[in-house]
């Protein structure tokens, strides 16, 4: 598809094609013939005629010397006033090309055509020179008609200066009057952009709504201000049919989204219809060169389903038996088959193998494509192992389907055909069930559901025993079963003996885990199996005659011993032992002030004691006000529902549900805002004090209040009293090797300490540091709260920080660990607090210094 | 009879001042007739010279901007040229013009046109010689005020001030009196030219 251009739309002038008397086509756009402003022509400009545009002509200023020259001389010119101003404007008019207008003496000169102009005239490809030159079209000036500037047919040979461009002369301006000489073109245009316009979908169905977008992005040098755009439907859409249109600010390198428009494909369409949108933008109404962007379409469908695949799906065991129920450990087979049944061929079926709901995994199975002849009936049959983990729950469901998907396909006439699209019914096992008959199944698993589990969290284990073979309760056979779970930390072995005459079933074993992080919790079992043992046993049973007991015998139970009657398999066995890792899960909150991302926010969050109590709290992160993100934000809360205390905990609904102080664009469907740096922001609105600040490389009390800069900074333990105000722009890292605090007051607005760090490079904490009373920005840097090498462990980085003051920085490592310890784990490791000193602070500092961006914001602390 | 008298003059000047007023309403009559007449003609007059002059006004403006179409195209070609001959290719830069002189579609306006700007051409490279061919030529064909100009361009430029000065002479002589009215700036033009040559 070409570029399309709409010339004659916008009110744009038109080429105006000119069929040379010499035998040449050329285009002319620019039109002096003629009076350029008010009508005069050579035979009426009469006695009032003044062949000059400006009395010294480009001799004034030195204006040929250079482009820059010329653009200082020409504005000097426009704001002068009269006929000099009238001259200019006709000089800048005509090197862009536009046509004259007759009766528009007064005609203006946009500042978009005054940056159209100067972006012509500074391209590199633009060349200037004073040379002799000769012409035989002059121009002139006569106070008639208002005032008007017109062209006449005269020799004229005489210095000039001369504008190329690529090598090829476009414009004349005669050097000792300034008057435009020749009738050539004038200056191409010099602003540069393009633009993209998308659809949603490239097919659609009648009723079904398709959203058109349309981006213009400056890929020149120049700003644009109020460029104009409007988008319409092909062909040849215009501005008075435009759909929607408007002005867009553009710096170089900018692209914005001008128009997203939604548009319902229309219920009587004829299938086969294409609705084509595109954007068009120019530099103003007069420019001769609006850009326009490549139609973007959709195309009716033709609604009906054209093919069935017929899809269904099975699972087996390795000999291809069908099962039903696996256990964790096994491997299993799901095997698709997609067979054509359709009366048509179907050519290019795109299909894909997708993991049910509750399956452990959901894998990005490559989308596969295959042709399927109606004749031959060619059926596709995939085949694909997988072995169910280890951690499977029990009573879960592991799922396949196949679905053909939404790829498109064409009948005789090309016309894109609507797609039944179909699925397998899922082909599921269920974890857990042994299946009947065979040897004893026994194994163990962790079902706790997340890891690594926390210090204070419950931790679950199932373990599964089914005992094949027994002969039912009777004299010498089974008689109970000892299972013993054995929970082992570290290698400390602790049991829990169960007896239970039913072996076969699932015994479960909660864990609290209690213990510090970076160990490894482990269950086992091992199980007895006891069989009754029967004798003779001799009893008295009464007295004979003469007195002397008589002895009777009975066969009776007289108790177990392990051993296992009834099966060649053994009286013991144990499961394999399955564990756990006991870990620091960070958590942080953000008091005082909004937690705002550009990214994602995602924490994590327990409950504590092994309370599993439906709607018990959970405790985690969170902000205390406004949580803000540009993607998505997960099991992290607002303050709304916490409850007092340093644990302070978030309720069920706070982790899973939407929530009116959180913003995201996750789903997409209530996302859709966008926000920029503060990082930057706030380092800008600082910078503009660097130029002229003392150096240092150090920070002391004894430095008087003011605004410095520092190489590098290193700052140990630092506290900061009346008057101790400092901005400090570091142009490197900076390292926190101590606690920095504001001392107690009393303190006046005026007075009160702080400390501004502006860093470009990273912000490291050192681990001892417990609190930084602080600013700490760095846009392009990172903070590390704990910068120490290798891995953290409960020992290592296990001390809270708290930063009083704002941070707003490009990235954060949380490497604080504290909480890990048991008691403490609800604890956050990290607490950042928007402290008001810091407001108050600010607005003193730039009562004097000019605004700051984030200053005298108010942000009304809601609770919901 | 004196009887047979008064009753016929009686009645004849009752039928006379009947005729009279008749006569009278039938001149006014006659007048407002003529008045119209001329008015109508006298209008019709007027509109047909408007008429007249518009038109007249309208085949100038149009005579005028096909001129003026030519001369862009002519101008056109001599700016590709005398980019040529400044960068030395002089005898490219004559060539275009001399084609373009040449094609049949080209009109004695335009070849006079070329001719001269083809001499100012030659004439900024230093070509006096050649310059001076083309500008005789195209004296040949206009013999105005412009082309007589261009010759005293060249001899002025050549260093031979007395043939300068004749032809700038023949130029203000050619000017006519509307254009030294309409044109003072102009005519002072070539006045000054005619003093430097006779310097």
């Amino acid at each position: 598809m070409t570029l399309r251009m709409r010339i004659a739309t916008l009110g744009i002038a038109a080429l105006s094609v000119v069929t040379s008397l010499l035998g040449a086509s050329t285009a002319m756009a620019v039109d002096v013939g003629y009076g350029f402003y008010s009508g005069a022509y050579e035979g009426t400009y009469g006695s009032t005629y003044d062949l000059k545009m400006f009395e010294n002509g480009l001799y004034e200023d030195n204006a040929s010397s250079s482009k820059e020259a010329l653009i200082g001389f020409i504005n000097k010119k426009l704001n002068a006033g009269g006929k000099e101003s009238l001259s200019a404007r006709y000089i800048v008019f005509n090197m862009l090309g536009v046509a004259h207008t007759s009766g528009g003496h007064t005609k203006t000169l946009s500042d978009t055509q005054l940056l159209d102009w100067y972006a012509r005239i500074r391209q590199p490809g633009v060349t200037i020179a004073v040379s002799n030159y000769a012409a035989t079209i002059n121009t002139g000036y006569t106070s008639r008609y208002n005032g008007d500037i017109f062209a006449f047919i005269e020799p004229v040979n005489a210095p000039t200066m001369l504008f190329y461009y690529n090598g090829n002369l476009v414009y004349a301006i005669k050097m000792d009057c300034a008057n435009p000489v020749g009738g050539l073109a004038g200056l191409p245009s010099g602003w540069s952009a393009n633009g993209t316009s998308a659809v949603s979908q490239a097919t659609a169905t009648a009723g079904q709504t398709v959203t058109f977008t349309h981006t213009i992005t400056n890929t020149g040098a120049s700003p644009f201000r109020s460029l104009t755009w409007f988008t319409g439907w092909a062909p040849a859409p215009n501005s008075n049919t435009a759909i929607d249109r408007g002005g867009v600010d553009l710096d170089p390198g900018a692209s914005k989204k001008v128009s997203s428009y939604d548009f319902k494909l229309p219920m009587d369409g004829k299938p086969g219809t294409k609705y084509c949108q595109a954007v068009f933008f120019a530099r103003s109404d007069s420019d001769i060169s609006p850009r326009g962007t490549e139609y973007a379409c959709v195309t009716l469908m033709d609604g009906k389903p054209y093919w069935d695949v017929n899809p269904f799906s099975t699972v087996t065991d390795a000999g291809g038996g069908a099962i039903s129920s696996a256990k964790p450990g096994d491997t299993i087979y799901f095997t698709h088959t997609l067979k054509n049944v359709g009366a048509k061929n179907v050519n290019g079926l795109q299909y894909l193998q997708k993991w049910g709901d509750g399956s452990p995994t959901n894998p990005s199975d490559p989308v596969k494509t295959v042709d399927m002849p109606a004749s031959s009936s060619k059926d596709v049959v995939v085949r694909e192992s997988y072995r169910i983990p280890t951690t499977a729950s029990a009573g879960s469901k592991i799922c396949q389907t196949v679905s053909n998907i939404d790829n498109e396909l064409v009948n005789a006439q090309s016309i894109p055909l609507a797609q039944k699209l179909q699925t397998s019914t899922p082909a599921c096992v269920t974890i857990g069930s042994v299946p009947p008959g065979g040897s004893d199944q026994i194994y163990s698993f962790y079902t706790g559901g997340r890891t690594p589990v926390v210090p204070g969290e419950q931790a679950t284990w199932q373990h599964y025993i089914s005992i094949a073979n027994l002969p039912s309760t009777q004299s010498g056979s089974f008689d109970h079963m000892d299972i013993i779970i054995h929970r082992t930390i570290d290698g400390q072995d602790s049991t829990t003996a169960i007896s239970s005459s039913n072996p076969n079933g699932w015994q479960n074993a909660y864990q609290v885990v209690e213990d510090q992080i970076n160990r490894s919790e482990c269950s086992w079992f091992e199980y007895k199996l006891y069989t009754q043992t029967w004798g003779w046993v001799s009893y008295q049973s009464g007295v004979d005659t003469k007195g002397n007991p008589v002895y009777s015998s009975s066969y009776q139970y007289t108790g177990s011993t392990l051993t296992r009657s009834g099966s060649s398999q053994g009286s013991y066995g144990s499961g394999v032992t399955q564990c756990v890792d006991i870990g620091k899960r960070p958590k942080f909150q953000v008091w005082g002030n909004d937690l705002r991302t550009l990214a994602n926010v995602q924490a994590t969050w327990m409950r504590p004691d092994g309370d599993s109590t439906p709607g018990a709290p959970y405790y985690g992160s969170w902000s205390e006000y406004g949580m803000f993100a540009m993607g998505s934000v997960f099991t992290t809360g607002n303050k709304q529902n916490v409850s007092s205390g340093a644990r302070a905990t978030l309720s069920t609904s706070d982790l899973t549900t939407w929530h009116p102080l959180t913003f995201s664009n996750v789903p997409s469907s209530v996302g859709g805002y966008s926000m920029t740096s503060e990082a930057t922001q706030l380092d800008a609105s600082f910078r503009q004090w660097y130029d002229g600040a003392p150096s240092i490389s150090a920070v002391t009390p004894g430095m008087p209040g003011g605004v410095y800069r520092a190489s590098s900074l290193n700052i140990g333990d630092l506290s900061l009293g009346v008057g101790n105000s400092y901005v400090i722009m570091v142009d490197g890292d900076v390292t926190i090797n101590g606690n920095i605090t504001y001392k107690t007051g009393p303190y006046s607005a005026a007075s009160l300490p702080q400390l501004v760090i502006v860093a470009s490079g990273n912000i490291n904490i050192a681990e001892n540091v417990t609190r930084i009373d602080s600013w700490l920005i760095a846009k392009s840097g990172t903070l590390n709260t704990c910068n120490v090498g290798g891995s953290l462990s409960a020992s290592i980085c296990n001390k809270q920080l708290r930063i009083n003051g704002p941070v707003a920085v490009n990235r954060i490592i949380m490497n604080r660990t504290y909480g890990s310890d048991k008691g403490t784990s609800g604890e956050p490791a990290e607490i950042y607090n928007y402290s008001s000193d810091a407001m108050a602070w600010l607005r003193a500092f730039s009562a004097d210094r000019g605004r700051i961006r984030s200053v005298y914001t108010v942000e009304v602390p809601v609770r919901y | 009879m004196a009887r047979i008298i008064k009753v016929p003059t009686h009645r004849w000047l009752k039928t006379n001042r009947a005729r009279r007023i008749g006569t009278v309403i039938i001149a006014l009559i006659i007048l407002a007739l003529i008045a119209v007449a001329s008015y109508a003609g006298y209008a019709y007059v007027q509109a047909e010279q408007a008429r007249k002059a518009r038109d007249a006004q309208q085949a100038i403006e149009t005579a005028y901007k096909q001129r003026y179409q030519e001369a862009i195209d002519v101008n056109k070609v001599a700016a590709v040229a005398q980019t040529k001959a400044a960068k030395g290719d002089i005898a490219g830069a004559t060539q275009d013009m001399l084609a373009a002189v040449n094609n049949p579609a080209t009109t004695k306006d335009a070849r006079i046109m070329l001719y001269e700007l083809l001499a100012y051409t030659l004439l900024n490279s230093s070509k006096y010689d050649d310059a001076a061919t083309y500008a005789a030529k195209a004296e040949d064909l206009a013999k105005d005020r412009k082309s007589a100009k261009v010759l005293g361009d060249i001899a002025l430029q050549k260093g031979d001030k007395p043939l300068a000065a004749k032809w700038y002479q023949t130029a203000i002589d050619r000017f006519s009196a509307n254009e030294k009215s309409q044109m003072p700036e102009l005519y002072t033009e070539y006045m000054q030219a005619l003093a430097e040559a006779k310097k």
